[in-house]
């Protein structure tokens, strides 16, 4: 197990070290780094030199390389130029909020995906299976953020049922998740529904319904577990798409996470808080997909850690 | 004496049924699913209108008409004929500027997603034949835009280097590749090491023949089927970065920066935000079921 998770955490490095190369070179094509870290080219030339001699901007590039994973590895991205302290804590202020916005919206895509698709499967040609499919259909072409503001229309300016912005109770919650999470619901119920059928075709399904096994039993005990195999790998590549919709979500529900705050550094080019943002936000998406490939174990017994 | 009228039935009957040509089979898969003929032609009456948008759109999408400001749809109380979906905060009509919106999305959409292929199926074609340290290297660079989150780091790179038509190609490219570059290897690795490809090598072809001439024809169907589904996927995507300011510029009308206008107003004037969006959706759900029909289509399985 520790092994394992050595092996896996030692091959997240370089996805780590890929983001930050990207941050690097991001910052050297558009200009020079200097000015666009110190705040653009308003910012006073005390400031500029200060940045300049921070980052060793006027050594060689290696160096600039070596002093910037250096200063990565610290966590250290320097001053917010809007809130005025370390840009990492602006960040990590941030950060419950949209695990909490991701985390719940993960669950959901689970919770209603996989029944959908499963009464999409079992059900086929009956009315409930038809109206899943059309779920998952229009779930997979409906822009999230039009979703969102459909939401607001209906619930908030309607029906006057739930709060249109901001974080606080589960009521704000309700709109940003289902928003986030309607794709992601919608590709599980398709994942199921095709796992689903090609498994209850197997031999072993035959099998356990030639000993005269009762359907809820195959279901649950023999196609299901099979069934989350695919479900999972797909899921931990969607913890990252995930994180992208929470920042659409974030933004239509003003909704204070760290999507919002990247919006507002990007509308400030405060760059040491999108730099925190990004390398943070990455940094969380791949651990957050080791996490999955963990989970993957209670599911397969056959998957060993090794 | 017998075998001779024997063989000519043999060759009257291979000339009159003769087997189907593959690309008949698939054609013939595709039409005979009424959905995927419909959703087609709506694709294509979608790609006429972006085309000729100048001549279909009753006005032109810039044209300001300070009096006709916000103006209902034509059904709703105090709507004007002359304006069907209404008009916006400067007057502008909807309508007009919803069809100059199919063009920019549909064009974006479509460069960026063929840049996408061209290069995920050379990295990942190469990746896969050449193996070794060229692989890990391909690879991980494409586990690492695999794994990060698409608006994040999209919103930076445009932010920094601007929003413009290329930028915005470049970030979708940039994400978009992965899929075609991990399907190509995929498949490559599996046909490497079939008789075609030996033989091939035996006769002496080199390494970029075997891989263009030889290899790609034969991944090509997983990848047209990809293709389609991720031009949807760029639409949606191009359309999120406009929402938040970041895609295409104003005043280009584009459904995403539509929509983020009329969110302003959804309270008073819902009208804004709802036909963008709508014409959105309708165009994703037609690719959608066009990219479908094709993958259906084109699995042998499901030919009779």
């Amino acid at each position: 197990m520790t092994r394992y998770l050595a092996g896996r955490l030692m091959q997240a490095i370089p996805v780590i070290l890929g983001v930050a190369t990207m941050l690097f070179l991001l910052l050297r094509v558009s200009g020079d780094p200097a000015i666009i870290m110190a705040g653009g080219q308003s910012a006073s030339p005390q400031t500029i030199a200060a940045v300049r001699e921070k980052f060793g901007l006027d050594r060689p590039l290696w160096d600039q390389y070596a002093i910037f994973i250096t200063q990565l590895v610290r966590f250290d991205f320097g001053e917010s130029y809007t809130w005025h302290e370390a840009a990492l804590g602006v960040v990590i202020a941030r950060l419950p909020t949209t695990v909490i916005l991701t985390g719940s919206s993960f669950v959901l895509a689970f919770v209603i995906g996989v029944p959908l698709g499963l009464v999409a499967s079992l059900k086929r040609g009956s009315i409930g299976a038809r109206v899943a499919m059309l779920f998952a259909f229009l779930g997979q072409s409906v822009p999230s953020f039009w979703l969102g503001i459909l939401l607001i229309l209906l619930f908030s300016v309607q029906l006057r049922w739930l709060p249109s912005f901001g974080s606080g109770d589960i009521r704000h919650l309700i709109m940003p998740v289902v928003t986030i999470s309607g794709f992601a619901i919608a590709r599980n119920a398709r994942l199921v529904r095709s796992g689903m059928l090609e498994i209850m075709n197997e031999d072993y399904i035959r099998t356990a319904r030639g000993k005269g096994a009762n359907e809820r039993v195959i279901v649950t005990r023999h196609a299901l577990k099979n069934m989350l195999i695919p479900i999972i790998t797909v899921s931990g590549l969607q913890i990252g798409f995930l994180v992208g919709g929470a920042v659409l979500a974030e933004t239509i529900f003003a909704y204070p996470g760290v999507g919002s705050l990247l919006i507002q550094a990007v509308g400030a080019r405060d760059y040491p808080v999108i730099q925190a943002t990004v390398f943070i936000t990455a940094t969380a998406v791949v651990l957050a997909n080791i996490l999955v490939d963990i989970l993957y174990t209670f599911v397969d017994p056959r998957i060993r850690f090794g | 004496m017998a075998e001779i009228p024997l063989t000519t039935t043999t060759a009257a009957t291979a000339t009159v049924r003769g087997p189907i040509p593959l690309k008949v089979r698939i054609v013939q898969a595709f039409l005979r699913d009424n959905v995927a003929v419909g959703a087609l032609a709506i694709l294509v009456a979608l790609i006429l209108i972006g085309a000729l948008a100048p001549f279909v759109a009753p006005h032109d999408p810039l044209e300001q008409t300070l009096v006709a400001r916000l103006l209902p749809p034509v059904w709703d109380q105090g709507g004007d004929p002359n304006y069907l979906f209404g008009t916006d905060h400067l007057g502008r009509d909807i309508l007009s500027r919803v069809i100059h919106g199919t063009r920019v999305s549909l064009t974006l959409s479509f460069i960026a997603t063929t840049v996408s292929l061209l290069i995920g199926v050379s990295l990942g074609l190469i990746s896969g034949y050449a193996g070794g340290w060229t692989d890990a290297l391909i690879m991980r660079f494409a586990d690492t835009m695999l794994a990060l989150p698409f608006y994040v780091v999209g919103i930076t790179i445009v932010a920094v280097l601007g929003p413009s038509f290329t930028n915005l190609v470049i970030v979708l490219t940039l994400f978009g590749w992965t899929f075609y570059g991990r399907v190509a290897r995929g498949e490559v690795l599996s046909a490497k090491q079939r008789e075609y490809v030996l033989a091939a090598r035996v006769v002496g072809a080199s390494r970029w023949r075997i891989m263009f001439r030889h290899l790609l024809p034969n991944i090509a169907s997983p990848l047209i089927v990809i293709w389609t589904l991720g031009i949807a996927t760029t639409i949606l995507s191009e359309s999120g970065l406009s929402f938040l300011g970041l895609g295409v510029q104003p005043p280009t009308p584009s459904w995403g920066t539509m929509i983020a206008d009329g969110q302003q107003k959804i309270s008073s004037v819902p009208w804004l935000a709802i036909f963008p969006g709508l014409a959105l959706m309708i165009t994703v759900m037609t690719v959608n079921t066009v990219g479908d029909a094709l993958r259906d289509a084109l699995d042998p399985k499901s030919w009779r």
